[in-house]
């Protein structure tokens, strides 16, 4: 036994009637969970005789309260009643209560035997029958409103008062603990030196070996509070592990801006400037100045590809306004790094990824976001090929989405910047769904950036095969800011 | 992409071969125009923005041909001269330069015809025409028109017509002003002060191009002969689009004809329908698709493709491409024709096998050493939207001004983050309910405007980390700060402030080596209170790499 059992013990011993234990806590000057604890092994070893039962008591409610300060409505009528008869439908107005009430009033006068009713032509007439008397339940009512509560006994007063939703019912849990003989022989016991914590003092002066250590109760650990947990993000987790599926297959990472010049967004992928996909509903632009391409001869190059075409190319024939092209906007497409890494000079075997954020305006529901992530690449080599192509598609699908060789297919596509271009297509669940555009990049888009090789060129989007990955039926959970989602996932 | 509604029954009768369902779907797959959704005999398809003729169900069925072996090479029809005369005045130079025209005889038009009509009207003009810029259609019952027609640009208030959807008559002027489809068009026209109309030799209004038509030569079921206007600003465009109906109506089986287009001397005929040669390198083709494919082989790909293809000598071959074609620029536009009548799924896929190193990039390298710190202290990671609103920002602070969408769709995403820690406080004050110490870090880009980058903002990777909890304090946090930058090698000096977050005297800023930069702190009472946060917050924000 340590100390504080002790102390309960010997609050216990003065109430030898036995004591709630609420009231025992208070006398212990302990929190009321200790106390309980305390009082269950005090009981588990004898010492105490612990009774646990349930009370109920009644509460007035709102209604209630109002009715135990100005009178019941029944009361109300008796009273009006007193000074003459009255015709039915004045009885709210004399009575000077509620219509609704008035219907109560009347009710329960009559059932109280309080009031008559006769008939003069088409009118009703009220009048007094017998003595008017205080009812059980008026008294109940008023010694609930002095005493805040009664314990509920199940009587008519009670059940009557409940079904009036004059009161209500509150559930107390009880606990009693009463001092049993054994009980009274341990408080005469030496107490014995339990310890909760070993200190460094104790360490040092040796006194841990005069004293015990007190027992964890092993269903006491299995409560306690949830660890603090250090997690990586479940979806930034997903997009690692895919970084590092790539790296294994030879791609090297490369980053660029999210806030990005329509040059490269556009231009430099030979989307021509009166293309759709540049319209206003397709692009977020940003309120800032022009930016700078930087390269003269590179934004004449790209100017000219999309003016007259390059190589046998008639080019898109429309005139091509760099100050357009220096627009800032936010990067709808990761094939902005590809470009950027094209022109900034390539000595080719090349294999390039990138993943990151893009944003394209769009209505908001459980499949579509504003920002996404999307993950481009390239492959730069002379030798590459269509076929190559469809093999790195398919490689992609059976190491990265997990498919079975016989669930890829390949669809035909488009893209401004790509010629062929293909559509990979992975059966997921049972489903042909797309996977991933890819396509070998148009020579209107790498001439200008100074490339004369074939640029095999890919891009797999993220987010909704994240979304089967991980088993979630909303995309904005991959932004979810629920730490126990968080935790959980 | 747009979508189109196509009967299928009059898909397959075009067609002229009976397909399963799943042989339907497979095959329009394979020609660039996959079903999106099917209702009954009803497909909706989508189109991609290259293939402008296939946007009808004639267009569609053309492929189908080619795709099925049905149909090979160029369609055959020839159109014969109309006789028809348009007289275009220099005065529309300036504002819609070119107009072609075709007439369409022996009709028969039926409501679902009609419907067909408006629907590859608007889609052509929508993708192809840019919204009516590039490329306008007028669609004109001829019964009550009187040849020669002109096409003049006028002063916008001397001529007035009933136009359509109206039952008066208008000034050019009023309809720019209030007719609905003025209002919308209104700015193709912008700036220009003559207006372009058609009209016949009675100076009966056909069209106000590209705004409306006139009430007049409505399309009926009655409707015998129609006369087509396209005007634009691209020659080309213009004479593609009118390829792509003319071809439709001859696969209706109507018979198209030409028109002259008179314009300061010189007379062109409409539509030009002279197939465009393009040469195909054989060795090109098969270099670029990996394959080993004979010219015979690629000859008859192509011709699948509606294209006419023959040997011109053992390396190259000769094509014709229909005019109703847009898409071919370059001969790989060719290439892939020929992998498409291939096949896509009859090639092999070639496994990879060039070797390079692959590697991830300095940034990544950067972010996963703080996120594997940051977990070490036990810290549980969010991801939050780069997107956010001056509100949120607002409501806690932010160091540098947001920059602005100019085209936002949502008033709680109308911004770009500029840091971290709004959405990071944000989030706290959302899990009130949930179990103290609540211990959170994100690591993330953060922009911030700077006329001095090429780009106009800094791309900067940020950490910011917060610690909630009823004993909440600086020095529970600035050991991880300490601990984090320590390893990450970046040297900084702490520095007093008064940051208005923070409660004063309980906070620092930060700057260091390699222009890193952030701050510490206590979050003041004021905003916890704001947030309706029960615990203290500490927190800071760091920028660990500019860009």
């Amino acid at each position: 036994m340590n100390e504080s059992e002790l102390i309960v013990l010997k609050v216990l011993e003065k109430h030898a009637e036995g004591i709630d234990s609420k009231e025992l806590a208070k006398a212990c000057k302990i929190d009321y969970n200790s106390a309980m604890s305390i009082l269950g092994k005090l009981s588990e070893e004898n010492l105490i005789d612990l009774k646990k039962s349930e009370k109920a008591f009644a509460v007035l409610t709102p209604e209630g309260a109002a009715y135990a300060e100005n009178g019941l409505p029944e009361k109300k009528l008796a009273d009006a009643l007193k000074k003459g008869s009255i015709e039915i439908s004045e009885i709210a107005k004399k009575a000077n209560i509620s219509p609704v009430e008035s219907q109560i009033a009347l009710q329960w006068a009559r059932k109280n035997n309080w009031i008559k009713f006769s008939k003069d032509g088409t009118k009703t007439i009220i009048e007094i029958a017998g003595s008017i008397h205080e009812t059980f339940e008026e008294k109940l009512l008023q010694k609930i409103h002095h005493e805040k509560r009664a314990e509920f006994e199940n009587t008519t007063p009670f059940q009557n008062l409940k079904n009036r939703n004059l009161i209500e019912i509150s559930i107390e849990k009880e606990a009693i603990a009463k001092i049993t003989p054994e009980g009274k022989k341990a408080i005469q016991k030496p107490l014995e030196q339990t310890i909760s914590q070993l200190t460094p003092q104790m360490l040092k002066d040796g006194k841990w070996k005069d004293v015990g250590f007190r027992e964890y109760d092993l269903k006491g650990l299995l409560k306690m509070p949830q660890a603090n947990l250090g997690k990586r993000q479940f979806y930034l987790q997903f997009v690692r592990e895919l970084k590092e599926k790539l790296v294994g297959l030879g791609f090297k990472e490369a980053n660029g801006p999210l806030t990005e010049l329509e040059f490269w967004n556009m231009d430099a992928l030979f989307m021509p400037q009166d293309h759709p996909a540049r319209d206003i509903h397709d692009v977020f632009r940003l309120d800032l100045p022009q930016g700078s391409i930087g390269d003269a001869k590179l934004s004449a190059n790209v100017g000219k590809a999309h003016e007259k075409g390059v190589d046998v190319s008639k080019g898109w024939g429309t005139k091509w306004n760099e100050r357009m092209a220096r627009r800032i906007v936010l990067r709808s497409q990761t094939t902005t790094v590809s470009a950027r890494t094209l022109a900034a000079g390539v000595k080719p075997p090349l294999k390039m990824f990138c993943i990151g954020k893009v944003f394209r305006p769009d209505d908001i529901d459980w499949k579509h976001f504003l920002e996404f992530n999307q993950c481009d690449g390239i492959v730069v080599d002379e030798n590459m090929s269509f076929r190559e192509l469809l093999g790195y598609l398919k490689t992609f699908a059976v190491d990265i989405f997990g498919a079975k060789e016989s669930d890829v297919k390949f669809a035909p596509s488009y893209f401004p910047f790509t010629e062929p271009s293909v559509e990979l297509m992975v059966k997921i669940n049972g489903k042909w769904t797309e996977a991933g555009g890819a396509g070998i990049f148009r020579p209107e888009m790498t001439r200008p950036l100074g490339v004369d090789v074939p640029v095999l060129a890919w891009g797999l989007g993220l987010d909704r095969l994240a979304m089967i990955n991980l088993n979630l039926k909303d995309i904005r959970d991959l932004h979810s800011q629920d730490l126990q989602f968080l935790r959980n996932k | 992409m747009v979508t189109v509604n196509v009967s299928k029954k009059y898909l397959l009768q075009l067609a002229g071969k009976k397909l399963s369902d799943l042989q339907l779907e497979e095959a329009l797959h394979q020609i660039k125009s996959p079903i999106d959704s099917q209702d009954g005999n009803n497909l909706v398809i989508e189109v991609n923005g290259d293939r402008p003729d296939l946007l009808s169900a004639e267009g569609i069925s053309r492929a189908l041909k080619g795709y099925l072996g049905v149909e090979k090479g160029i369609p055959s029809e020839k159109f014969g001269k109309s006789g028809m005369v348009v007289n275009v005045d220099s005065s529309v130079k300036s504002v819609r330069e070119f107009i072609v025209c075709a007439v369409v005889e022996n009709l028969k038009i039926s409501d679902d015809d009609l419907a067909d009509l408006i629907q590859i009207q608007e889609k052509l003009t929508l993708t192809h025409g840019r919204k009516r810029k590039k490329v306008a259609i007028g669609l004109h019952d001829t019964s009550m028109l009187t040849a020669p027609y002109f096409y003049k640009a006028v002063d916008p208030k001397s001529i007035s017509f009933i136009p359509l959807g109206k039952d008066r008559k208008m000034d050019l002027q009023e309809i720019i002003e209030k007719h609905e489809k003025g209002i919308d068009y209104a700015y193709i026209l912008d700036g220009a002060k003559k207006y372009p109309v058609i009209f016949d030799s009675k100076n009966q209004v056909l069209s106000f191009p590209p705004i409306i038509n006139g009430a007049l030569t409505m399309l009926t079921t009655n409707t015998k002969s129609i006369f087509i206007d396209i005007t634009g600003l691209d020659y080309h465009a213009c004479n593609i689009a009118l390829n792509i109906l003319c071809q439709d109506f001859a696969d209706r089986g109507a018979s198209v004809k030409t028109v002259e287009i008179k314009s300061g001397g010189k007379a062109i005929t409409t539509p030009e329908t002279a197939p465009e040669k393009m040469e195909l390198d054989i060795g090109f083709a098969n270099k670029l698709l990996g394959t080993e494919l004979s010219a015979k082989q690629i000859v008859e790909c192509l011709k699948k493709q509606r294209i006419s293809a023959k040997i011109k000598n053992p390396k190259t071959i000769e094509c014709l491409i229909p005019k109703y074609r847009a898409d071919f620029l370059h001969p790989v536009d060719l290439v892939e024709e020929v992998a498409l009548g291939y096949g896509f799924n009859k090639f092999i896929p070639k496994q990879p096998s060039v070797y390079t190193k692959g590697e991830l990039s300095e940034n990544t390298k950067l972010i996963d050493d703080a996120v594997g710190l940051m977990i070490g202290f036990g810290f549980m990671q969010i991801n939050t939207p780069i997107l956010t609103n001056e509100k949120l920002a607002g409501k806690v602070k932010s160091i540098s001004p947001l920059v602005k969408i100019l085209n936002p769709i949502s008033e709680e995403y109308e911004n770009v983050r500029s840091s971290l820690l709004p959405q990071m406080l944000d989030t706290l004050s959302k899990n009130t309910h949930n179990i103290y110490p609540q211990k959170i870090f994100e690591i993330g880009s953060t922009i911030i405007a700077n006329p001095k980058i090429a780009v106009q903002c800094e791309n900067n990777i940020s950490i910011a980390a917060a610690i909630a909890s009823p004993t909440a304090n600086i020095s529970d946090l600035s050991p991880v700060l300490l601990e984090l930058l320590g390893k990450l090698q970046l040297e900084f000096d702490l520095h007093k402030s008064e940051l208005k977050m923070f409660i004063s005297g309980r906070q620092a800023t930060l700057k260091g080596k390699g222009a890193i930069f952030g701050e510490i702190g206590e979050i003041s009472p004021e905003i916890l209170e704001m947030l309706k946060m029960e615990v203290p917050i500490s927190a800071f924000e760091i920028v660990i790499k500019r860009n």
